[in-house]
């Protein structure tokens, strides 16, 4: 689990508490340093990760929480998001970029976070997502577990 | 906290739907109900201005594809229109940009050249 380096919040299964949150933790990382086009990749990702606890995880129940945790540096960006679902199966996901799911208007989440993050991660369950974001401007950025 | 304007527009049979700011997940409910507004009004070929997008994720994706679909349905066309560098990337990235038909302008569009 996350050390005591990280920072948490807290938010019910609500989009305004989640947009919040998110604000936070970009805020933050520009603080650090980050780019626009990073900035934009961590606000992608950690909008797909709230967006899917919320709808996916706690199916919008807002008596469900959803538990963040953070840790901005100048090297890197982990976030792990928490919902209270009985999980999913990542790998059973299909394609949102096959031709027969193109017109689909849902199933991009995991494929964007993918696309934008350098590591992402679930834990066994699947209601439990780490993503990573490295600052290419660092010398020292690894992917390596950072806890 | 950037928050998401929409303007309407109509020129030549055409609505034009002009976003300002960010389609994040605190606003996207105002964009998915525009344009479900516009389906029920009938107005089936639009015009979507990106230029002064500047975020959207999967969710408003979502209600921009759900509109293609319910415009090509009464025989219309749903189309973008010069979407900034990161949202032209994440276009790209999840291939919606075979999907949509993207022009550089609204006038481009309107006429359907220059794609």
């Amino acid at each position: 689990m996350p050390s005591d380096t990280y920072q948490e919040i807290e938010i019910s299964s609500s989009f305004s508490q989640a947009r919040q949150a998110e604000q936070t933790i970009v805020t933050a990382a520009e603080n650090h340093g980050y780019v626009e086009s990073d900035l934009f990749a961590l606000q992608l990702s950690l909008e797909e990760a709230l967006s899917n606890a919320i709808r996916h995880g706690n199916r919008q129940d807002s008596q469900k929480i959803i538990n963040i945790r953070y840790h901005v540096s100048q090297e890197r960006i982990d976030i792990y998001v928490a919902d209270e679902g009985t999980g999913f199966d990542p790998t059973n996901v299909p394609d949102p970029t096959a031709d027969e799911n193109l017109e689909n208007p849902h199933g991009r989440g995991i494929m964007l976070m993918r696309a934008y993050m350098n590591l992402v991660e679930y834990n066994q369950e699947g209601n439990v997502v780490h993503i990573v974001k490295l600052n290419p401007k660092s010398t020292k950025s690894s992917c390596k577990n950072h806890e | 906290m950037s928050s998401l304007a929409i303007t309407i527009d109509k020129r030549l049979g055409t609505t034009i739907v002009n976003l300002d700011g960010s389609a994040d997940m605190s606003e996207v409910h105002t964009l998915r109900n525009q344009l479900e507004t516009l389906s029920t009004e009938h107005q089936n070929n639009i015009i979507v201005d990106l230029s002064r997008l500047n975020f959207i994720s999967s969710m408003g994706l979502g209600s921009l594809i759900q509109a293609h679909r319910q415009c090509r349905q009464e025989q219309g066309t749903l189309c973008l229109v010069n979407p900034q560098e990161a949202v032209a990337r994440l276009l790209k990235t999840t291939q919606l940009d075979q999907l949509f038909s993207i022009y550089h302008s609204v006038d481009e569009a309107i006429t359907g050249e220059n794609k």
